[in-house]
């Protein structure tokens, strides 16, 4: 084992993590808010791959320049969804309100499958090449980068960065964080709890959905591949803590070691056992995750 | 009251004399697959509708109930009327386990829990050599015995598959009028207060789930016998985990007759789908989760809810959250 | 005999000393007042008796036995119950089934159970209500029912945590008549009060606390003239 295939295993798993990590904050600002879980979180990711897909072959729009249009798009998709399904279900009975996303799973995946089929596709190299700009492999000390995924990761953290900020400096973001502390308090104080909720499926289908934008990049697309990163989802949130952002950052990389270091180490199917194994006890032991806090 | 009762005899006599009545083998795989789901279903209502805890893993005791008795038989030569109750004992004793530490846990955290315990333990069993890894076991087709639990015909499989429904729904009746259902319901309304009234929330909730683990494992069991293959996808599906819990909501969580008549409308409403759109493209299962969501909005408490206004009887005292 | 003692209770909520070394003794068939301002940790205090809260340190005895560390439901079987402060029957329940969760934990017949919450039902004049669902009670109605409910476990100790706030001052009088009775039929109760004519004219000692500490402790009259008392309600600068 030489230093080259070391630092090729750590540099794969840190840009897969920040990728997954924005996927996974979108998860968590949901969560964080209105302690309301999305099972059908991984459906719009895949949503977004396919939007990314169809900019480029039937537009010719490349990625880079389609993620803005497909951020708005399911940021509009996220308010949409909680206005016609999320936010009548909330006044019932709980079994109904994780039933819900549930259906919206079903639902997704499988007109995913009607309209795209179940064959894996990707994007082609002169998407993400940006005329030969990212194309190709970054030789550090004999790791060898693709380009596309060291553009994938710094996207993913300006962008996590750019959410972070979002929630600490902007009136709208600590208004968020006060309703994510305590619903009750902040409608007291003026806050409009709904439009907050509102706001949180909004941001946190747009997350997912960059998240996916950046994951098409250098990972097949096809209908299915949303349950995988709910799942993974929901590692990530469950060790960082529901509602932290950086702490969904470090789950991220967590993950991203699992997963490459499990690809290498262990049957790939263990590693799947292991992650999830992981996470049970992190849910038993600390059921709100590493970093995270609770309603009050 | 009498509506009622008539109502209830005319369903059973249907039932008891379907098989007679109508002899078409692919109405009674129909009508077994329902009775299987309104097992499950009602199953899962003893610890998703009464005791409030939404398990969404519960196939894992579809599967290691479906797995014991298929292997003792194959390996074995076990009886698989053994088979079921060994496997219903693994089930509940898995069950017990799962709710120890997780029973604290409460919504939705209670719920990604229990998907992450069934996914670990499917991951693994994929890869345990022993149990047939991904492939799964073959249950070799013999002549028709009862001792073999196995017969070419459909009928044996459909009264058996009946009378086990009647006893979910009986198991169901059961604890709904007993100590356990009021401590249950009381425990899901308030659990401070019920504490302060000697109520040992756990305690509870672990008799529900053995009760509830154990009527999975008896649907897996029959499962296996009647298909005569178990491999992890088709009894540790994460599907059959949902599936459970939509019926039981869609006719009624908490309730007797709830889930029983959510299965009996959405097993159906599925075929009739499969048949109308066509299994290509699985659109059927897409209008399937339109349906839930719809359902899940517009009437959470379930179809037993209009169906009690036709009757004009209460029938149950779960029904209000 | 003393059916309940406590010694030097003590209990922390990070830096707030909510309980700060409580102690007394509870007699055996008496009517204990508790009374103090808001926030003097009298609440707290039914919650650290009843296992809700974890003390830091102290010791809490009923009939003889330890029972700080065990948890709430234990402590109900051993035979003290307890209303709340913000009424928590079950909403969705009728008024007979509320009780007969109560009378559950001393039967596992639930017909026995219901029978025995019919009686207790009586004895606090609900019975035509028995079929109405908690929530659409008034709320003396509520009160009588929690009152009824925790009965019904039958129970030694009985803790109420203001019965008498929100009621007007001829529910006052019948709810006075109810904990007579009830204290009259041998179960010693310890009640947290603010409304003063309720728990001056049943109580038979009063402990009084005020910062979480206890600053005072004796029958009606003493504490009434007790300048530590006074000027913890009324503040400095008054007198008896």
């Amino acid at each position: 084992m030489d230093l080259a295939f070391v630092l090729q295993v750590i540099i794969s798993a840190i840009l897969m993590g920040g990728v997954f990590a924005l996927i996974a904050v979108g998860l968590s600002i949901i969560w964080g808010v209105m302690e309301f879980v999305n099972f059908a979180h991984g459906d719009f990711m895949m949503l977004a791959m396919y939007l990314t897909l169809g900019f480029f072959t039937i537009l010719g729009i490349v990625p880079i320049l389609s993620l803005p249009l497909t951020a708005i798009i399911l940021f509009f998709l996220g308010v949409g969804t909680y206005q016609l399904l999320i936010k009548p279900v909330l006044k019932g009975p709980m079994v109904a309100q994780i039933v819900v996303t549930f259906g919206l799973l079903l639902f997704m995946r499988n007109m995913g499958l009607v309209a795209f089929t179940a064959n894996f596709r990707s994007l082609p190299a002169e998407a993400t090449s940006v005329g030969g700009l990212f194309s190709g492999l970054m030789n550090f000390h004999g790791a060898f980068i693709p380009k596309t995924k060291l553009v994938a990761f710094v996207l993913s953290l300006v962008f996590i960065i750019l959410i972070d900020q979002f929630f600490k400096r902007t009136n709208t973001g600590m208004a968020l964080r006060a309703t994510a502390q305590d619903r009750k308090a902040s409608e007291l104080v003026g806050i409009n709890v709904g439009r907050m909720y509102q706001l949180s499926w909004g941001l946190g289908v747009l997350c997912v959905g960059v998240g996916g934008v950046l994951l098409s990049t250098f990972h097949y697309i096809y209908p299915e591949v949303g349950l995988v990163f709910t799942l993974f989802s929901f590692i990530i949130v469950t060790l960082g803590g529901f509602g932290s952002i950086w702490g969904a950052f470090v789950g991220g990389l967590v993950v991203g070691f699992a997963d490459v270091l499990g690809g290498v180490v262990l049957a790939p199917a263990y590693k799947f056992a292991v992650a999830f194994t992981i996470f049970v006890l992190v849910l038993v032991w600390r059921p709100q995750g590493l970093f995270g806090g609770g309603q009050s | 009251m009498k509506r009622y009762h008539y109502v209830m005899t005319m369903i059973g006599l249907f039932f008891l004399l379907f098989p007679i009545l109508f002899k078409n083998p692919f109405f009674h795989h129909v009508v077994f697959m329902l009775f299987l789901y309104a097992i499950l279903a009602e199953a899962w209502n003893v610890i998703g509708g009464y005791a409030g805890q939404l398990s969404f893993g519960h196939a894992l005791y579809f599967g290691v109930s479906a797995y014991i008795s298929t292997f003792l038989f194959v390996r074995f030569h076990v009886s698989p009327w053994i088979g079921l109750i060994l496997g219903v004992l693994a089930a509940a004793m898995v069950g017990f386990l799962v709710g120890l530490p997780f029973f604290r846990l409460k919504g939705h955290y209670f719920a990604i829990g229990t998907i992450g315990v069934t996914e670990a333990i499917r991951a693994i069993i994929k890869e345990w050599q022993l149990i047939g890894g991904a492939v799964g076991i073959y249950i070799p087709l013999i002549p028709s015995s009862f001792v073999d639990f196995q017969w070419s015909s459909r009928i044996p499989y459909y009264y058996i598959g009946l009378a086990f429904v009647v006893s979910a729904v009986y198991a169901n009746y059961k604890v709904e009028n007993s100590k356990l259902g009021y401590y249950l319901r009381a425990i899901k309304m308030n659990e401070s207060a019920a504490l302060s009234l000697g109520i040992n929330p756990l305690k509870y909730k672990e008799i529900a789930m053995i009760i509830s683990c154990g009527f999975t494992g008896i649907a897996g069991v029959l499962y296996a016998q009647y298909t005569l293959y178990v491999h992890p996808d088709s009894v540790m599906a994460m599907s059959i985990s949902i599936d459970m819990a939509i019926m039981a909501l869609v006719g009624g969580a908490g309730t007797i007759l709830g889930p029983i008549i959510g299965a009996a409308i959405l097993i159906p409403l599925n075929e009739i789908l499969k048949v109308y759109i066509g299994e290509t493209g699985s659109l059927h299962i897409a209008i399937y989760g339109v349906i839930v969501m719809i359902v899940a909005i517009f009437q959470p408490l379930g179809i037993i809810v209009y169906l009690e206004q036709i009757l004009r009887k209460p029938v149950g005292k779960g029904l209000k959250e | 005999m003393d059916i309940l003692e406590i010694e030097g209770l003590t209990k922390r909520f990070g830096g707030l000393l909510a309980n700060n070394e409580i102690s007394f003794c509870v007699k055996q068939g008496e009517m204990l007042g508790l009374i103090g301002p808001n926030g003097a940790g009298k609440t707290t205090l039914f919650n650290c008796i009843t296992g809700v809260y974890r003390i830091n340190s102290g010791t809490v005895r009923f009939e003889g036995h330890e029972i700080h560390g065990a948890p709430t439901y234990e402590i109900c079987h051993r035979g003290i119950a307890r209303t709340f402060q913000l009424i928590q029957v079950f909403a969705d329940m009728t008024a007979l089934d509320n009780v007969a969760v109560g009378a559950l934990l001393r039967t596992n017949d639930l017909g026995k159970a219901q029978r025995k919450a019919l009686s207790y039902l009586e004895q606090l004049n609900l019975v035509d209500r028995q079929r109405i669902f908690a929530k659409n009670l008034t709320l003396v109605d509520r009160k009588k029912l929690e009152l009824a409910r925790a009965l019904a476990t039958e129970p030694k100790l009985l803790l109420l945590d203001e019965v008498a706030s929100g009621l007007n001052p001829s529910e006052v009088v019948e709810f006075i008549r109810v904990v007579r009775e009830i204290n009259a039929s041998g179960i010693t109760i310890v009640m947290i009060e603010h409304v003063m004519e309720a728990v001056m004219n049943i109580a038979q000692r009063i402990v009084v606390l005020d910062g979480g500490r206890m600053i005072g402790e004796g029958s009606p009259q003493e504490i009434v003239s007790d300048p530590h008392v006074i000027e913890a309600y009324l503040g400095e600068g008054y007198h008896a």
